[in-house]
């Protein structure tokens, strides 16, 4: 659920970010996408990019460890 | 879920930081020039009288948070899809706040780090606080409150003693009528940094004695209101009408021309200060926030998601704006018009209609079961 809800969370950010560029500023919604891979230096979005990977395999690695627990107390509890 | 318990000492500071945070760094109400310090006396009266809405939305059902009170207003799959929507309105304001510091720190003192390395750092130590609870940020603000203030207060009579101060720059007052000033009060004003206070309807009900919370919440907003607008004067008969409403960041530019015996210059540290545990509150309650609807909506305790939440804030507040200038331009123009009010007025105010509506009908069942 943990990497649901960051995928979630990442979609409806991006969304709204979308939306306020396309109405505000009158980009076209590719024109806002590409824009987030081009704008800034490489060491720049390198940061971003491993931040935004290292959220994610942590939510991976959280739902694996709640369903690792989970299971551990089924099996104690049966 | 585990209970947190938060003092009456501990909302006071909050609400008090919370208000001024960035409010007093970026400056509110610029734009009415002369007039600035009159339209935040004005938005402060009202903000107060939009705290006591929260305080009497969150009163209705006690110890319920906003999402709670949702749930009771609309059932639960309107209400996690309005909680998905404050969600994202608390992790976009966070990284929001956020890319100002940024920019601050940017401006001021490292001109050379990059943004994202900034960002970073201050989330990671956002994401340290609120993993280990709230009452830790609690804490962390009771502990620095004091600071903030004589911080503040040192800025204030460096800025007289310096000789900056000229009366004179805050005439006219009232120059252009009255209208100006309403027209800066709604939305602007109003929504920042009052309506932020939305927020607190998912804190309050932390809150340990509840009851007196009404009475220190009102008088922590009043405060805190009449706080920025003491400093909103002095930054305007210090720099003038012109250069506090261009300037990027005010009591910045205030606190540079501080200069007393040649001895006492560059001031910027305390400022830096004020706008560091500013953002660190602000940023982390709206944070804190987002998570509790997280934990509302998945049933999962909120310290789960702190880590990947917090580095998805983290990229959105460089992907957000290119620069500050646009970063400004969607602050101004979008957010104070067409995000801010729904959230902030709107949808809690059809809640507490309908909350108080579906209370009747009960109390009126009630009655005529009792009756019959």
């Amino acid at each position: 659920m943990v990497t649901f809800s960051f995928l979630a969370v990442f979609i409806l950010l991006g969304s709204l970010m979308v939306c306020i560029d396309t109405i505000l500023f009158n980009y076209s919604i590719g024109e806002v996408l590409l824009n987030q891979f081009y704008f800034q230096l490489i060491q720049d979005r390198i940061i971003l990019f491993l931040t935004c990977i290292g959220g994610f395999i942590w939510a991976i690695v959280v739902d694996i460890r709640i369903k690792r627990k989970k299971g551990q107390t089924k099996q104690s509890s049966s | 879920m585990q209970k947190e318990n938060l003092s009456l000492a501990q909302l006071f500071t909050f609400i008090f930081i919370f208000l001024l945070g960035s409010a007093i760094i970026m400056g509110s109400g610029t734009e009415l020039r002369q007039d600035a310090w009159i339209g935040i006396v004005i938005a402060t009266i009202l903000g107060t009288g939009l705290m006591y809405f929260y305080y009497t939305l969150n009163n209705i059902l006690p110890n319920h948070n906003l999402y709670e009170l949702m749930e009771y207003g609309f059932t639960r799959p309107i209400a996690i899809l309005f909680t998905l929507c404050y969600i994202a309105y608390f992790f976009y304001i966070s990284s929001r706040l956020n890319r100002d510091f940024a920019e601050l720190i940017s401006a001021s003192i490292l001109p050379f780090t990059p943004i994202e390395m900034i960002i970073l750092t201050v989330m990671l130590v956002i994401i340290y606080i609120l993993y280990l609870g709230i009452e830790v940020l609690a804490r962390v603000t009771e502990i620095f409150f004091p600071y903030l203030i004589g911080f503040l207060f040192l800025l204030i009579i460096f800025l007289f003693v310096s000789g900056r101060i000229r009366f004179q720059n805050a005439l006219p007052i009232l120059g252009d009528g009255f209208m100006p000033v309403i027209k800066g009060i709604f939305p602007g004003l109003l929504t920042f940094p009052f309506g932020e206070l939305i927020v607190f309807t998912v804190i309050l009900s932390s809150v340990t004695q509840f009851k007196k919370a009404k009475k220190v919440a009102l008088m922590g907003t009043m405060l805190a209101g009449f706080f920025l607008t003491f400093a909103t004067f002095i930054m305007l008969i210090a720099l003038g009408a012109d250069t506090m409403q261009f300037s990027q960041f005010p009591l910045l530019s205030a606190a540079r021309k501080i200069s007393i015996a040649n001895f006492i210059e560059r001031t910027d540290a305390f400022v830096v200060f004020i706008m560091l545990l500013g953002i660190l509150v602000k940023s982390s309650l709206f944070f804190y926030a987002g998570l509790k609807g997280l934990e509302y909506v998945f049933r999962i305790p909120y310290r789960i998601f702190t880590f990947p939440m917090g580095m998805l804030v983290s990229c959105y507040s460089v992907w957000i704006a290119e620069n500050f200038a646009e970063h400004l331009e969607e602050g101004l123009v979008f957010v104070t018009h067409y995000f801010h009010p729904p959230m902030q007025f709107g949808i809690p105010g059809i809640l507490f209609g309908i909350i108080l509506w579906k209370k009747k009908k009960k109390q009126s069942s009630k009655k005529n079961a009792a009756a019959g």
